[in-house]
């Protein structure tokens, strides 16, 4: 299953986008699916502190007959940082996006991000000089946190020289995070920008990565950044998820019922085989303990 | 062992203002209708005529432009060394300009310079393009048969599309292009 977590969809001018704009990320969505990609994530990109009555711009596209899922992504640029603030989960003009990733363009504040910010991606401009160096201690802190880099390989396809930057800062990162926690993603203006999964998982290997690494950083990698978005959003401490008695499919009703003795050892042996399918019962955190429907 | 081993890569070429999947098929598909609603699109409505597969308006792409901008795609991101390494054997094996797929045949060794080539090509012969490939594989044989699968998955997907979204002329075209897919490239000698 490939994802591509990276397209731009901000808006040209004003706050909604614009029929051209639509017509693009149209065109790129369903390029995605013919190359062979099963998700997307729409990215908004904002510079400096969020507006207060931001609107998220994103639409998920409806299309018949092709399987793909799709996700809302926000991508906060910061210079400063008291722009931290409203960078929670609480805020929710923030809540409104699936994914979360921040660019920091300072070393202050790359070390704010690995180490307290409660984001799921760092995303670094690749097609430029980074202006700070990758430090393996500040870096180990965001992978202990089970954040995720991203590589963008659009500027790579558009301009040789950002190809030229991208291979070197990309050879760094990878250096530094010893492979684990990279995720790649287009960042494609226009459609002619992507490219298909097996060709950039080869991309990866030029790149220096273990073929079958390269193939995790474009598949289970951003699996795992829609599962960490997902614990951050829905669930507190990432313990347990609170759902309405209401969102139970009918198949789940006997969770509500009577209580024998012996239930709670039989709901946790079938609980684990349903995990896919249950979108309303929240069950698929990382932990053993049960939700709890509120009664 | 001395033996000199090769890969076949299959690819297929994506071009930007065709619908996506069959170079010829009539104008009545999904990404066409969708373009055709906005006005001023002229470039993205179906370049085709209706009266079959070998009406493709787009200029016949020969082998020798495909094997040029694969060398100079090489030479410009791999310099002269990539250039040198990956000369003999690189040959193009097939290229069907009805269904832009091809196989191309390269040393193993090497594989992965010339595959990183063929990402960053850009554009052929002016038209802005991707190149997309499918299948890797040791032996032709497999390349042809995974080419007849490939085809023939593409076909019923737009023949899906044709339905959903009740176009029955593009269906039933569709349902002959079927028929004929394995017979093109079987009938190959390579």
């Amino acid at each position: 299953m490939f994802y591509d977590l990276n397209i731009p969809v901000t808006p040209s001018s004003g706050s909604t986008p614009s029929a051209q704009d639509q017509l693009e990320t149209r065109k790129r969505v369903e390029l995605l699916a013919h190359l062979g990609y099963q998700a997307v994530a729409y990215n908004n990109e904002i510079t400096g502190k969020m507006p207060q009555n931001h609107v998220n711009p994103v639409t998920k596209l409806a299309l018949p007959g092709i399987n793909l899922k799709q996700y809302s992504r926000l991508t906060l640029v910061v210079d400063d940082i008291s722009q931290n603030y409203g960078l929670n989960t609480n805020n929710p003009s923030i809540a409104s996006y699936d994914i979360l990733a921040v660019n920091p363009t300072n070393e202050k504040l790359f070390q704010a991000a690995c180490g307290t910010f409660e984001v799921d991606i760092i995303s670094l401009d690749m097609s430029a000089r980074l202006p700070f160096y990758l430090k393996h201690s500040t870096v180990g802190l965001a992978v202990e946190r089970g954040i995720y880099f991203e590589l963008c390989y659009g500027a790579a396809i558009r301009d040789a020289t950002a190809r030229r930057n991208l291979i070197s800062n990309a050879q760094s990162l990878i250096r530094v995070t010893r492979g684990k926690n990279i995720i790649i993603s287009s960042q494609a203006m226009r459609a002619m920008e992507l490219r298909g999964p097996y060709d950039i998982v080869n991309f990866g290997t030029l790149l220096g990565l273990n073929q079958a690494v390269a193939k995790d950083c474009l598949s289970s990698h951003c699996r795992a950044v829609a599962m960490h978005a997902e614990t951050r959003r829905n669930t507190n401490r990432a313990v347990m998820s609170v759902a309405p008695v209401a969102s139970l499919a009918e198949t789940e009703q006997w969770k509500l019922g009577g209580g024998t003795p012996g239930g709670a050892k039989r709901k946790k042996s079938t609980g684990d085989g349903e995990d896919d399918k249950d979108k309303g019962a929240n069950k698929k955190k990382a932990t053993k303990d049960q939700t709890e429907t509120a009664k | 062992m001395v033996r000199f081993k090769n890969r076949y890569l299959l690819f297929e070429i994506v071009y930007a203002d065709t619908p996506l999947g069959w170079t010829s098929i009539p104008a009545s598909t999904s990404l066409a209708l969708t373009n055709a609603s906005q006005p001023g699109e002229a470039a993205d409505q179906g370049p085709f005529g209706d009266t079959g597969r070998n009406n493709c308006r787009l200029p016949p792409l020969a082998n020798k432009d495909l094997l040029f901008a694969l060398k100079d795609s090489i030479a410009e991101n791999f310099g002269d060394y990539g250039a040198g390494l990956t000369q003999r054997p690189l040959t193009l094996k097939y290229f069907s300009p009805h269904t832009n797929v091809g196989i191309l045949r390269i040393s193993r060794e090497e594989m992965h310079i010339v595959w990183g080539a063929l990402t960053f090509i850009n554009q052929l012969k002016g038209r802005p393009c991707i190149i997309k490939v499918i299948h890797t594989s040791g032996t032709i044989k497999k390349c042809q048969l995974t080419t007849i699968k490939y085809d023939r998955d593409r076909i019923m997907f737009l023949r899906n599309q044709a339905q959903l979204l009740k176009d029955n002329q593009a269906y039933t075209q569709l349902g002959l292009a079927y028929k004929e897919s394995a017979d093109e490239v079987n009938s190959l000698e390579i």
